[in-house]
């Protein structure tokens, strides 16, 4: 087992959608709660 | 107590044993170590997604998180917002290195960076914070389950332990994959099918808002509480921050769900898997406190008892306390009346005042619940019940002067002292109000599907448990200190027998488990001691490439003993030691390291 340099990581759009969704999620969390 | 009807005991046995079976079936036979640590690397991502929700979700995700939602709403959902954000990190730097180094653990990869000795504590740590989780994972629903149905506790403590040692040391960590897809099924099936009855138990006039409306008037969809409290447990703050490092220390560091997403087919699959899981944790955790909130409205309609541990109700009954117990339960039956109008009246009209009016009357409840414990806390307890009363003396010998600070003080421990009640484990019955729920109004048939999915949740959180436990004991303990090379057939044969063995303790664990004062606490709290550390030993693997061995070993055992005080003083929340303990071990870590590079110049 050796550690040679590491590759660069490409930033893919699944990243960006399950960070929107958790943002969609809080949004909607806080709607509920204003609503009831 | 109650007791099973045939048909629910046929669902019950016949849904586990199939698993079990087919499991064992499935997976029989398997000859590498790649074959049966890392499931030959044939996962699919949708695969992994489930395996990783199915080792988080425990039967105590069932049964504590819906009886929190009852008692204190929605509040606890913001535990998870940390978690979509870990996934992403995991999914960026993790998941790469390790399937770049081919390790068959976590672990592995710090000797690596590191040397032996910081590979070989971490695995450590990880064998004691996992080892005794395994045996509470198991304890957990038990000792519900036999208080509820009078079940023999060591004999279910067995049951569930052995029908996971059967597939898991057959097929290993494929068996538990294989396993975990079916009690997700079961899972999802289950819960949805408890919803929909609830919904159809409540009133057939009050609608599904209607019914949102009624719990929110009683404070129970209060989901997010943005104040900066460090007190307040669960807010969005300590979600997405403490969230974030625990989510990353437990699905970044955590061989038990490590194991589930080194199985995939390849980085992509790995990947999407934790992806998967990011964007459905949050949403099923919502929906499971929603299934307890929905609990909380039905019993807005129909009586609840005071306490839902009826043995407890039943000792403090037949106690010197019985009359007053029972004038309590005759204020709550007169509460509860008042209640089920307002809230008939609520479905029928938008009216703020009523709203307040139950905002009112569920305060009041919670005290009648208070005092039921402060009652049964008496009658079981006799050394509380004499301190408390001498604590009264000496408030009452202080009334002359109600202005001074020592009556307040005085009033103050007193008040303390009554709240102490509600934490013993057989007054505290939050764990025990969906399970009494499900097995009074839930039809035949069905309550042995919910037992299913309880079980089910134990049993698979237990498997990639153990899995994890024998394969770190394998790999990084056993294996790395062989004096010669072992051939894949012995690794296979070892890992098995440790599959076993750390099963037996879970079991051994379990049988000799204490209840603490909530279950799903409990299990984080032992998280949270150890989770941080070993993140920040991760971290400082990936991102401080300065740090060396000797600096990171000695700056981990100082922080785990710090933290370990900070823990039992109480200097602050436990989801808060996560990040605590990674912090600390980074700071020290470099200090360690800076200090080194200084007497060794000051040497040269």
């Amino acid at each position: 087992m050796t550690e040679d340099k590491p590759e660069k990581q490409p930033w893919l759009k699944l990243y960006s959608i399950v960070l929107i969704a958790n943002a969609i999620y809080i949004l909607a969390f806080y709607l509920i709660m204003k609503a009831f | 107590m109650q007791t099973l009807n045939w048909i629910d005991w046929v669902v019950l046995i016949v849904t586990l044993l199939t698993i079990v079976g087919y499991g064992t079936w499935k997976t029989r036979g398997r000859k590498s170590a790649q074959d049966y640590i890392k499931g030959g690397n044939t996962t699919k991502w949708w695969t992994i997604g489930l395996s990783v929700m199915a080792t988080q979700a425990s039967a105590i995700t069932f049964l504590s998180t819906t009886g929190q939602a009852f008692s204190d709403g929605m509040g606890f959902v913001q535990f998870y917002f940390g978690l979509p954000i870990a996934m992403v990190i995991i999914c960026l730097v993790f998941i790469p290195l390790y399937h770049r180094l081919k390790v068959y653990t976590a672990y592995e990869f710090l000797e690596n960076r590191f040397d032996l000795k910081t590979r070989s504590l971490t695995a450590i740590l990880f064998l004691i914070q996992r080892g005794l989780a395994a045996g509470i994972t198991i304890f957990a629903p038990a000792i519900i389950l036999s208080v509820v149905l009078g079940w023999n506790i060591t004999y279910l403590n067995i049951a569930i332990g052995v029908l996971v040692i059967i597939y898991t040391v057959s097929g290993g960590t494929k068996a538990v994959t294989v396993t975990q897809k079916q009690q997700m099924f079961v899972i999802f099936a289950g819960m949805l099918a408890a919803l929909f009855i609830i919904l159809n138990l409540i009133p057939d006039d009050v609608s599904f808002t209607k019914a949102l409306d009624i719990a929110g008037a009683s404070g129970r969809m209060e989901v997010l509480d943005f104040s900066f409290d460090l007190e307040n447990r669960y807010t969005v703050w300590s979600g997405l921050i403490g969230g974030t490092f625990l989510a990353l220390a437990y699905f970044g560091t955590d061989q038990s769900q490590v194991q589930r997403y080194l199985s995939g087919k390849s980085m992509k699959e790995m990947q999407m898997g934790m992806i998967f899981n990011g964007l459905l944790k949050v949403p099923m955790q919502f929906f499971i406190l929603l299934v307890g909130v929905m609990v909380f409205v039905f019993y807005q309609f129909n009586p609840a008892p005071l306490n839902f541990i009826d043995a407890s109700t039943k000792k403090v009954l037949a106690s010197e306390y019985s009359q007053q117990y029972q004038n309590l339960q005759g204020k709550q039956n007169n509460l509860f009346n008042e209640k089920k109008a307002l809230s008939i009246q609520l479905s029928k009209n938008d009216d703020d005042k009523l709203r307040q009016d139950l905002f009112v009357l569920d305060s009041i409840e919670k005290t009648h619940r208070l005092e039921s414990k402060y009652l049964i806390k008496r009658a079981i307890d006799t050394a509380y019940a004499s301190k408390y009363d001498k604590l009264n003396t000496e408030l009452l010998a202080l009334e002359n002067n109600k202005n001074s600070d020592a009556y307040k003080e005085k009033k103050e421990e007193l008040n303390t002292w009554y709240k102490e009640s509600a934490k013993d484990t057989q007054t505290n019955d939050r764990d025990y109000m969906f399970i009494t729920f499900i097995l009074k109004y839930l039809p035949k048939g069905l309550i042995g599907l919910l037992l299913a999915v309880i079980l089910s949740a134990a049993m698979s959180s237990t498997a990639s448990e153990i899995n994890a436990l024998a394969t770190i004991t394998s790999i990084d303990l056993y294996g790395r200190n062989l004096k010669e090379k072992k051939d894949e057939k012995h690794m296979v044969k070892a890992t098995k027998m440790f599959t076993l063995l750390w099963g037996i303790m879970a079991i051994i664990i379990a049988c000799f488990a204490n209840l603490a004062e909530n279950l799903i606490q409990l299990v984080n709290i032992i998280g949270s001691i150890f989770y941080g550390n070993v993140l920040g030993i991760f971290l400082l693997a990936f991102f401080f490439k300065f740090i060396k061995a000797n600096a990171v070993f000695a700056a981990a055992l100082i922080t785990q003993i710090i933290v370990i005080i900070g823990w039992w003083f109480d200097w602050m929340p436990y989801l808060w030691l996560n990040l605590f303990g990674c912090i600390l071990v980074i700071l020290i870590a470099i200090l360690i390291q800076f200090s080194q590079k200084n007497n060794d110049r000051i040497s040269a």
